[in-house]
């Protein structure tokens, strides 16, 4: 690693770091400028960190073999952080909705309602699992290392 | 009571911090990416292209906000699913960054709000639009994955994740935005029109709850948010960046024009056989492949079955290039409706016979619809000659029928086996003479018109016909012009298309020092093969010259009431159906002139056949293919032959005679002898033409003899 290289790794993280501070400070202490200081400092060093990586020459990689290993069960817990709540929120709207029964409120604006939130609903979840199995379908065929080909035909 | 909200209502402190705190993670994952992407693209060969800079800019907004190449009537709902989810992104996109700005600069350092009132109603408004229309068309392009599964779509994880992402995103975005109506209950909540009926169904519940399931929705929000970003690096997201570069760093110059290589006897490296020798540009191109599968739509290889797809072509390539170059490649695999990541292959293959195989490599036509239907301009056939290149002036490889064409390409100056004293044999059948320009030279005459006649027109028996066609038809125009007759040679067009870059440069030299000696300016020839050769490429061997296709100089003559048809003739009635060439069409946007020779003949009628113009369906002739066994798949002209029959015309009228020698033999392995006829528009002007006898009466020319 030249020194330059270093020097700008070191800063970009101290900017990442003090980003993050000034936040932390700024909500605590109600100062309104920090949020664009902070947003500025984390995305100047966010930046140089993430193009100073990966402009310099690539490493085995042993990070993309490991990611192709655990992409179903990354998927899965970061698909079920990513969707319930919105599934539970669109879920519970025929509770609210029930529970509104009879008082006479907009029914067809409320029937509508209903009706976006069952679309969304269903599509996110159809779409949620046809994702999921597709990642499944090309674990099994992909292989991290070597010749991935054949072992894609083997599978 | 002003219309706005809190923008992060009911966020709590741990939140806001989070909000900031972690941006660096996703822009740094997106800096990483493109970063890497960037690297890449810069271990290729240099080429220029930063010229033109605003012709390159404003072809990409035509291409991005336009959706130029991808909003096309041949493939309609992809397009209008495209541009729903591009145009939904964008605005919400763009939304976001007005609340970023109201909430982090004009507030805290102006204290001025602009979100508020009418702005604030129209904003929403406009949201709820562009969020209703990115997950109609999200789910547009789910149904064509899934469901409608069009001949030309593979769909890979990566596409369906993606579209997940966008999906749930929209979707949080109504669920926030519905769950704090419920509780605020706004009274210009309708504004909000997709979120306000679903707050309606929500006011239900109590607002505890309700509360709560906004902020732990929130910070799903977030992090789906912060994990899309970081994913939009290494997958197929990463197009609007990489799109973009490639459109505006697409290749200015005529599209029927191939780079030389220079300096040839100097050169070290001879095509492309590695990362080392592709261009940047060409590693930028194959790097912005989204697997769309247009470049399909028209390629006579996929369409009869060759190994050759150009799609799978250039994935093959990216994956190859990505793995070399050190990048992340969530793209498709081999192609060959097997979809999976391409992590970790191609790095210890060949290019040449591991990665890409020879079968791919010599099945294409150079037809250039792949090129003109890629949405981010790749160019598929300069990448195949390329590879041509190398197998040939490297390896000395290619398929047996070309070693018979490059022998006589450097020993006679044409393809075929022929001496040149007998190029201009065919003028023997001409009543006028056809002077030759070393006579006229001698004498000090000047033409208007060099005839360049090409090697099939010269020594074809067919095509000898629309040679002496085209001859009548300047004579009765009384146009003068001249031949080179023995000293005409190859343009070395078949040869540069078929990878032998050391013959086509010496055959092209060779005909730009006869041409320049004679002090030509203007030529007509009837090959587009030639034409384009001469009007693109001889420029980079010293030759600027005037040229015309024969069609546009029949269309002028017709134009200007220079050729006098006989309304009885009867070479051509009914339906005609016309062929564009892919070298006078496609390649140099000669598409109306024909049509109008056609038009002009009387008692005939222009029947299009279903792939037309710009859209044409190559004969399966270009790229040296004339010359090779089609061995594999279906017969590329006979499919052609059979939609010219699908019009029901009776004549399939072409303008090259590449094409001509192609459906003569389509029309014949197809057994269609009888119904259906080809005829070069030479031969169709020349049939029709009006010719004073000798009495003084006036007869048709009639050059058109049944073939077969």
């Amino acid at each position: 690693m030249t020194t330059l290289r270093r020097r700008t790794t070191q800063l970009a993280w101290i900017a990442v770091i003090l980003g993050a501070g000034i936040i932390v400070a700024g909500e605590l202490a109600g100062w309104g400028w920090a949020r664009l200081v902070s947003a500025a400092l984390a995305s100047a060093g966010g930046i140089t960190l993430g193009a100073t990586f990966g402009l310099s020459r690539p490493g085995k990689e042993r990070l993309r073999s490991r990611l192709a290993r655990w992409s179903l069960p990354m998927a899965s817990i970061l698909a079920a952080v990513m969707v319930l709540p919105a599934l539970a929120a669109l879920g519970l709207s025929t509770l609210g909705a029930a529970m509104q029964l009879g008082d006479g409120r907009a029914p067809a604006m409320s029937l509508a309602g209903l009706a976006l939130a069952f679309t969304m609903l269903a599509a996110t979840l159809a779409v949620t699992v046809v994702a999921l199995r597709a990642i499944r379908e090309a674990r099994t065929l992909a292989a991290p290392r070597g010749d991935d080909r054949a072992e894609g035909e083997r599978a | 009571m002003i219309p706005t909200r809190e923008i992060t209502w009911n966020v709590d402190l741990l939140g806001r911090i989070a909000l900031y705190a972690l941006l660096a993670l996703p822009i740094g994952f997106l800096a990483f990416g493109l970063a890497r992407r960037l690297r890449m693209w810069r271990l290729g060969r240099p080429d220029d292209r930063f010229d033109r800079l605003a012709a390159r800019l404003w072809g990409a907004v035509v291409a991005s906000i336009f959706h130029a190449r991808i909003v096309r009537r041949q493939n309609l709902y992809g397009g209008i699913a495209h541009a729903l989810i591009f145009w939904g992104f964008v605005v919400l996109f763009i939304g976001t960054v007005i609340v970023m700005i109201e909430h982090d600069i004009t507030v805290p350092l102006f204290g001025f709000s602009f979100y508020r009132g009418n702005f604030y109603l129209g904003f929403k408004l406009a949201m709820n639009l562009a969020g209703l229309l990115l997950i109609a068309g999200v789910l547009m392009a789910l149904v064509r994955r899934l469901v409608l599964r069009p001949v030309t779509l593979e769909s890979s994880a990566d596409d369906l994740v993606v579209l997940t992402f966008l999906l749930v995103l929209s979707v949080q975005g109504f669920v926030l935005q519905a769950l704090r109506l419920a509780v605020e209950r706004d009274p210009w909540a309708a504004w909000s029109f997709v979120s306000y009926p679903m707050s309606l169904v929500l006011q239900g519940l109590p607002e505890r709850l309700l509360r709560s399931l906004h902020l732990v929705n929130w910070w799903s929000h977030m992090l789906t948010t912060t994990v899309f970003l970081a994913y939009v690096a290494f997958s197929k997201m990463i197009h609007p960046f990489t799109g973009l570069a490639s459109v505006v760093f697409r290749r200015l110059q005529p599209a029927g024009k191939l780079e030389p290589i220079e300096n040839l006897e100097e050169a070290e490296r001879l095509g492309i056989a590695g990362l080392e020798d592709f261009t940047w540009a060409q590693l930028l191109h194959v790097d912005a492949c989204m697997h769309c599968g247009r470049c399909l739509e028209y390629c006579p290889t996929f369409h009869t079955g060759k190994p050759l797809r150009p799609r799978d072509l250039i994935l093959e390539i990216a994956g190859y290039v990505a793995d070399r170059g050190g990048i992340f490649s969530g793209e498709l695999g081999q192609g060959m409706n097997t979809a999976r990541f391409r992590w970790g292959s191609g790095a210890e293959r060949e290019l040449i016979g591991g990665v890409v195989s020879t079968e791919e490599i010599w099945d294409c036509t150079t037809c250039g619809a792949c090129m003109e239907q890629c949405p981010v301009y790749i160019e598929h056939v300069p990448l195949i000659a390329g590879l041509r290149r190398h197998l040939v002036l490297e390896r000395g490889e290619f398929p047996n029928e070309l070693t018979t064409v490059f022998n006589n390409l450097e020993r006679l100056a044409s393809p075929y086996q022929f001496r040149p004293a007998q190029r201009a044999d065919w003028t023997k059948k001409l009543e006028q003479p056809v002077p030759e320009m070393a006579e006229l030279a001698a004498s000090g005459e000047e033409v208007e018109y060099l005839f360049w006649v090409g090697c099939l027109g010269s020594f074809d028996g067919r095509n000898q016909r629309t040679t002496i066609a085209l001859a009548r038809i300047m004579q009765a125009a009384g146009i003068r012009f001249a031949i080179l007759g023995r000293e005409e040679t190859c343009t070395g067009d078949p040869a540069r298309r078929a990878g032998n870059e050391y013959l086509a440069q010496l055959l092209g030299q060779q005909a730009v020092e006869t041409l320049n000696a004679y002090q030509v300016k203007k030529i007509v020839t009837a090959c587009p093969h030639c034409f384009n050769a001469i009007k693109n490429e001889f420029p980079q061997l010293g030759g600027h010259y005037e040229v015309v296709h024969h069609s546009q100089l029949i269309s002028a003559l017709l134009a200007q009431g220079r050729l006098r048809l006989d309304p009885d003739s009867a070479i051509a009635r009914g339906k005609v159906t016309y062929h564009d060439p892919c070298y006078l069409g496609r390649y140099n946007r000669v598409f109306d002139e024909p049509r109008a020779a056609i038009s002009a003949l009387p008692g005939v009628e222009l029947a299009e056949m279903r792939r037309n113009r710009s859209r044409s369906f190559c004969c399966g002739g270009g790229g040296g293919r004339m010359f090779m066994e089609e061995s594999r798949g279906r017969r590329i002209n006979q499919a052609r032959v059979a939609e010219a029959q699908a019009t029901g015309a009776e004549v399939l009228a072409a303008a090259c005679p590449f094409c001509m020698t192609m459906f003569e033999d389509g029309i014949r392995g197809a057994g269609v002898e009888g119904n259906l006829r080809v005829l070069d528009i030479a031969e169709l002007v020349a049939g029709s033409l009006v010719t004073p006898q000798e009495d003084g009466t006036t007869t048709a020319e009639g050059t058109y003899e049944p073939s077969g």
